[in-house]
């Protein structure tokens, strides 16, 4: 009998899967003390992955310098979403879908204003101010694009054609009607106050008519 | 007692259950499992908050999803100075195990190969000054009433752009290592502009603005009918350092700089 139980006992400690589990026990008590602390604070073992997210330290380059005269009267932040796929014969398709953010100036190039823009009669002062336009071609700050979704390979020629995308969108979204008849509303308004500063009591403004051209960035403004 | 023991064991096994049914029932396997959860919950203490700030983040992108709107804005600011800043941003992905056993410090690789990026951006930075407080009281005059007076807040620096140069963008990755992600590189992109911004006290743009507020503003004034050589822009003179960014953005007048149309 007492050989029939020890033979019993080592079958059920020969167990392969009874092995694995007093092994697994074994390495988790392990576990447990190292990860405790030692009786003078430090730990018996202590292990941390470093991984560096931040950019190397470079130099940077002015490229120009430009002295301007614009004054911005209404400003537009926009966000736009753009997505692009790609078919795949094997497996789910290709997706990167992006959030490109940027504001867009409307306002006066000061630089656009005619000879003799500004004359005064008395306490009477006119300007001939140039059309309302948009201020910069750039204006998304691609710096504060949000890397939406990514799936697969995408290259550079792609993510050209979605910053290009949304930039058209931002025009489409930003150069109305409306927000032009707004900034030229508000320029008056800024400019009008502005000249009675001077001591000037009646004041005329009149813009250039934007159907004569067509904006800095090509885009004609409706 | 065993042996009744095992024969109980038996009976319920007589059950057609899988062998990890079969185990599942086991004493010692249930140990093994609160051991091993026991442990899961420890070891990835350290990293509960990595999970709750991925959660976080994923609330705050749904959030901007649905926030793709216009944000529209009456304001009244004269651009005076732009600057185009070309900046090369690189990253070196390094992964290190680092730790000590028994005090004693350890260092070691902890991934096989090596991965790089440069990415190309170009900065776009405008100085302004703001007009929408401008009112009489920043005009003076003198007592003979020849000499005016403009005194005009601080010029302001704003990132107008940036453009990332996908075409010269550049990475290597071994062939043990994945490609750098859309979200990594828009992520550096990020630090290599606030790296940009944080050169700004040292670019002289300030400076730029001024001056070329006051070349833009003393024609227009000269041409409302005061003589030209008698119009003064004032603006606070103070040399700005990386601490005074924030305050480029909201500015105290303290000291004041002049400029006559002979500047």
């Amino acid at each position: 009998m007492s050989s029939n139980n020890d033979s019993w006992l080592m079958r059920q400690l020969l167990n392969p899967l009874r092995i694995i589990i007093i092994a697994g026990l074994v390495v988790a008590a392990v576990a447990f003390v190292v990860h405790d602390r030692l009786g003078d604070g430090r730990k018996l073992l202590e292990i941390e992955v470093e991984h560096n997210t931040s950019i190397d330290l470079t130099p940077q380059q002015v490229r120009s310098i430009e002295r301007i005269g614009q004054w911005e009267f209404l400003s537009i932040a926009d966000e736009e979403l753009v997505d692009t796929s790609r078919q795949r014969l094997l497996g789910s398709d290709d997706h990167l879908v992006r959030i490109y953010r940027g504001t867009l100036r409307l306002g006066l190039d000061l630089s656009r204003c005619q000879q003799g823009w500004i004359t005064t009669s008395g306490d009477t002062v006119r300007l001939e101010l140039p059309p309302i336009q948009l201020l910069s071609p750039h204006f998304i700050d691609e710096a504060r694009t949000e890397a939406f979704y990514e799936s697969g390979t995408w290259t550079a020629r792609d993510k050209e054609a979605m910053y290009q995308k949304a930039a058209r969108q931002m025009r489409r979204r930003a150069l109305t009607r409306d927000n032009i008849r707004s900034a030229e509303a508000n320029a008056t308004e800024q400019l009008t106050s502005l000249m009675r500063s001077f001591g000037f009591q009646t004041v005329e403004i009149s813009y250039q008519s934007s159907h004569v051209g067509v904006n800095t960035v090509g885009t004609r403004i409706p | 007692m065993d042996v009744n023991f095992g024969a109980k064991v038996n009976i319920i096994c007589e059950k057609p259950l899988s062998l990890s049914q079969k185990y599942m029932k086991t004493p010692a396997f249930l140990l093994f499992t609160a051991a091993i959860t026991f442990l899961s919950m420890a070891g990835c203490t350290s990293n509960d908050s990595a999970v709750n700030a991925a959660d976080t983040s994923v609330a705050a992108d749904s959030m901007s999803l649905s926030d793709l709107v216009l944000r529209v804005r009456a304001t009244s600011r004269l651009y005076t100075a732009e600057y185009q800043v070309h900046k090369i941003v690189t990253h070196r992905d390094v992964r290190r195990l680092r730790g000590q056993v028994l005090g004693h410090q350890f260092e070691a690789p902890l991934t096989l190969g090596d991965r790089k990026v440069a990415i190309p951006i170009d900065v776009t930075l405008r100085a302004y000054v703001d007009f929408t407080s401008f009112s009489q009281d920043n005009i003076e005059r003198s007592a003979d009433g020849q000499t005016i007076h403009i005194i005009l807040p601080d010029p302001k620096v704003v990132v107008t752009a940036s453009r990332v140069d996908h075409a010269r963008t550049r990475q290597y990755s071994d062939l043990l290592r994945s490609a750098y992600t859309d979200e990594e590189m828009t992520a550096f992109t990020r630090q290599g502009v606030q790296a940009v911004v944080r050169s700004i006290p040292d670019m002289g743009i300030i400076e730029t603005a001024r001056q070329s507020a006051a070349a833009t503003l003393i024609p227009i004034v000269a041409s409302l009918g005061f003589d030209e050589s008698r119009v003064v822009i004032t603006f606070r003179q103070e040399q700005y350092t990386t601490r005074d960014l924030p305050r480029i953005m909201d500015v105290e007048k303290k000291k004041h700089k002049s400029f006559t149309n002979n500047e």
